[in-house]
C-alpha cells in the first residue's frame, strides 16, 4: 500500500462530529438492489482481465486499480437503475480517466445495464460500441472520455444544472492521478469551489503511476493531491482505494457547501501479483497463460464467465 | 453585430428557459444585459476556456441550450479538443459565439486575430459554421441557433456594423429568401443582373463583415463595364453547393471572399464544390478566385481596414485581383 496516512480527520470539513456513514445528500429513492461490493469487485476484476486479454487490449492495470472505487460507487453509493439508465433522478458518473473503460463496462455488465456475454464477445472488436476508452454509446455511460483532463469540467456543468433544477442527485467523477498534470483539471477545480458545487464528488485514483513509471519521478511532481484540492477550496480526504468501507465512508463524508475530493490511494494492477506496480501492464495484454494465472489469483467463487467463453486473442488469430 | 446577437439572446431567453449564457470573462458592456435579466442563467467562467466548453457541455447534457461567448481564437483554438471530444462527439446544443472574426481586433496583434477559426470548426463533425455579414444576418443567424439543436459556431465581427444595402432575390437563380432554412440563404447586397439570362462576368461569394468590401468592389467594377453580383454566405457549413454551382455555370468568374486564411474556410468549401462538380454536371464551371489571408501572419499591426488593404482584401485589392483574373 502506498505510503500515506489514512486520514479521516474531518476537522477541516467543518462538521467533525458528523458520523461518516450518514450521507449528507441521500437520494430520494433507495438505490436498486446491488451486489455486495466485495463480490462485485472480484467479478469485475475477472471481467476486465477476460475482456482485455481476449481482445488484446491494454490498460488492464489502470482498470484493476479503479475496480474497487467503481464497485463501491456502483454497488453501494450511487443511485442508479439498470432498468432505467436515463432515470432523471440517477446519480451521474463520469470516468475521466477513460482508459479504465473496461472497468466501467464490467460494472455496468455486473449491474445488468449491458449484457455481460455481449461485452465479452465484442469488447474492442470491429463494429462494436465497446471502445477501449469508455463510450457513451454504451447504456449507462454518461460521457465518452479518453483525452485526459476533460471530465471534471463536464461534471461541474452537470452539477450546476442539477442545482439550478434543485435536484438531489450527485455527480461522481473519477480521475487518474497522472491526469492531474492537465491544467484543465485545475480550471475545473476552481470552478467547482467558486460555485460551491456540493453535489460534486471527484475521486482521484492515486495509483502513483503514469506512462513511464512513478508519477512523481518520471513526469510532474503531483505531491499531496488532497492538500492541493483543499487549497483550491474543496473538502478533501485521503483513503485506501481498495478498502471498501473506507471508500464508502469517504464518499459519504459530509462536505457541506464545498465539492468533495476523495484521493483514493491505490495500486496499479491491484489483485494480480505480477501486474501490481509494473508499468508494463499499462500497455500489455495478458497472454493465455498469464490470464489463467491472473484469474486464479483473483480467485473467483461466485460466478464468472461460462466455461469456454474466454477465448484469448491468440486463438482467434488476432494476436 | 455582438449587441444584435446578445439582444436577440435576451429576447429569446424570455421564451426559452433552457437558454444559458457563459462567458470567458469577456463582453464588458455587451453581456451585462443578459446577466441583469437572467442572473441564474449567466455564468462568467473566468479566463478558462477549456473548462468553459466542458461546463457548457455538462449543462447541455442536462438539457440546457448553452451559448458561450468569447473573442478571437480563445473559444475555438484554445479549447479545440474539448469542442471536438465533448461538444461535437456528443452532438450537444452548444453555440460558440466568437467576437473579433478576422482582423476586427487588428491593432491588438496576432493573438487577437481569428483567422483560422472557421477552418478548425468546419473540420469538426456535427459543427455548423455561421458567419453573418451584417446585423440583419446576425438576427437571422441568432434565430437559426435558437431553432437548431447541436453544435454551432457563430463568427461575428465586433460592433457598429451597418446593414448591407438591399437583399433582393434574383429571378431564375435558386437563392432562397429569409423564409428558407439558413443553409439556403444567400443575400444579394449588390450587382447588376437582375435576371439569370443576363450576361455575368463575376459572382462574388462573401462571408462575414468583409462582404462590405465585395459590395464596394462590385460597384467599382460596374463603372468599368464589368458586370458582377455579390451574394453573402451566412452559412459556411453546411454550404449551399447547389447555389454555388448555379452561379458557377452562369458567371465567367467565381470569387470567394473571407477575412480568414484561404486554407479551410469559405474559399476551400467552394473549391471543393467546384472541383467535384464534374461528378454531377456536364456544364462547365467558372474558375474560382479565392480571396482571403494567404498562409502567413501579418508582419505589422494595423486597423481592420489597414490589414485588409495589406492583404489585398479591401475593395481596391479585390478590384485589382478580379481585373487580373479576367484578363487571363
Amino acid at each position: 500500500m502506498a505510503d500515506f496516512e489514512e486520514i479521516t480527520d474531518v476537522s477541516q470539513l467543518g462538521e467533525p462530529e458528523a458520523p461518516p456513514t450518514v450521507p449528507p445528500l441521500a437520494p430520494v429513492a433507495a438505490p436498486a438492489p446491488a451486489p455486495e461490493t466485495a463480490a462485485l469487485a472480484r467479478r469485475m476484476r475477472e471481467d476486465c482481465l477476460a475482456i482485455t486479454s481476449s481482445s488484446g487490449a491494454g490498460h488492464i492495470a489502470s482498470a484493476l486499480s479503479v475496480v474497487d472505487i467503481l464497485a463501491v460507487l456502483y454497488g453501494s453509493v450511487m443511485h442508479v437503475d439498470p432498468e432505467n439508465p436515463r432515470d432523471p433522478e440517477r446519480d451521474r458518473f463520469i470516468l475521466s480517466k477513460g482508459h479504465g473503460g473496461s472497468a466501467v463496462y464490467a460494472a455496468l455488465a455486473e449491474r445488468g445495464f449491458i449484457d455481460r456475454n455481449d461485452l465479452l464477445k465484442h469488447y474492442y472488436a470491429n463494429d462494436s460500441i465497446y471502445s477501449g476508452h469508455v463510450s457513451h454509446a454504451v447504456p449507462g455511460v454518461e460521457l465518452s472520455t479518453g483525452s485526459l483532463g476533460q471530465g471534471l469540467g463536464v461534471a461541474c456543468g452537470m452539477a450546476l444544472a442539477g442545482r439550478l433544477d434543485a435536484a438531489s442527485w450527485r455527480v461522481f467523477c473519477v480521475m487518474g492521478d497522472g491526469e492531474c498534470d492537465e491544467g484543465s483539471v485545475w480550471e475545473a477545480a476552481l470552478m467547482a469551489s467558486t460555485l460551491e458545487l456540493d453535489h460534486l464528488v471527484a475521486i482521484v485514483d492515486r495509483n502513483g503511476m503514469q506512462s513511464f513509471g512513478p508519477t512523481d519521478e518520471t513526469a510532474l511532481v503531483l505531491g499531496n493531491l488532497s492538500d492541493k484540492f483543499r487549497a483550491f477550496g474543496w473538502a478533501a480526504v485521503d483513503c485506501d482505494g481498495h478498502d471498501h468501507a473506507a471508500l464508502k465512508a469517504a464518499l459519504e463524508m459530509p462536505h457541506g457547501g464545498q465539492p468533495l475530493a476523495v484521493v483514493a490511494h491505490t495500486v496499479k494492477g491491484k489483485g494480480v501479483s505480477f501486474m501490481e506496480g509494473d508499468i508494463r501492464w499499462h500497455y500489455d495484454s495478458a497472454s493465455k497463460d498469464e490470464l489463467r494465472r491472473a484469474l486464479s489469483e483473483v480467485a473467483l467463487q461466485d460466478g464468472g464467465f461460462p466455461a469456454g467463453t474466454v477465448v484469448h486473442a491468440s486463438e482467434r488469430g488476432e494476436a | 453585430m455582438r449587441n444584435t446577437f446578445v439582444q436577440a439572446l435576451i429576447d429569446q431567453a424570455a421564451i426559452d428557459p433552457s437558454i444559458m449564457l457563459l462567458t470567458g470573462d469577456l463582453g464588458y458592456r455587451v453581456v451585462e444585459g443578459f446577466e441583469a435579466a437572467y442572473p441564474q442563467r449567466y455564468l462568467n467562467c473566468g479566463i478558462a476556456e477549456q473548462d468553459m466548453i466542458e461546463v457548457a457541455a455538462g449543462l447541455a447534457l442536462e438539457g440546457r441550450k448553452v451559448f458561450v461567448y468569447s473573442i478571437s481564437s480563445f473559444p475555438t483554438l484554445r479549447c479545440l479538443e474539448q469542442i471536438r471530444d465533448t461538444v461535437c462527439y456528443h452532438d450537444l446544443d452548444v453555440t460558440i459565439i466568437c467576437i473579433g472574426g478576422g482582423f476586427a481586433y487588428g491593432e491588438l496583434g496576432t493573438t487577437h486575430h481569428a483567422t483560422e477559426d472557421m477552418a478548425a470548426m468546419r473540420a469538426l463533425p456535427h459543427m455548423r459554421v455561421l458567419s453573418p455579414a451584417d446585423p440583419v444576418e446576425t438576427r437571422l443567424v441568432a434565430n437559426y441557433c435558437f431553432a437548431t439543436p447541436g453544435p454551432k459556431y457563430v463568427r461575428l465581427n465586433r460592433g457598429g456594423e451597418k446593414d448591407l444595402p438591399g437583399a433582393d432575390a434574383i429571378e431564375g437563380l435558386e437563392v432562397a429568401d429569409f423564409g428558407a432554412p439558413l443553409e439556403r440563404v444567400m443575400r444579394r447586397p449588390a450587382g447588376d443582373p437582375a435576371e439569370k439570362d443576363a450576361e455575368l462576368d463575376v459572382a462574388f461569394l462573401a462571408t462575414g463583415a468583409i462582404a462590405v468590401e465585395a459590395d464596394a468592389a462590385s460597384r467599382r467594377l460596374a463603372e468599368e463595364g464589368i458586370s458582377s453580383l455579390v451574394l453573402t454566405v451566412p452559412c459556411v457549413k453546411p454550404l449551399d453547393a447547389e447555389t454555388v454551382l448555379s452561379l458557377g455555370t452562369w458567371a465567367k468568374l467565381l470569387v470567394s471572399l473571407e477575412e480568414h486564411t484561404t486554407i479551410g474556410g469559405l474559399g476551400s468549401a467552394i473549391a471543393s464544390a467546384v472541383a467535384s462538380a464534374g461528378l454531377t454536371t456536364q456544364k462547365p464551371i467558372a474558375p474560382l478566385l479565392e480571396i482571403g489571408i494567404p498562409d502567413a501572419f501579418p508582419e505589422v499591426v494595423g486597423s481592420q481596414a489597414h490589414l485588409r488593404h495589406l492583404f489585398g482584401m479591401d475593395a481596391d485589392g479585390i478590384v485589382a485581383k478580379v481585373r487580373a483574373a479576367l484578363a487571363r
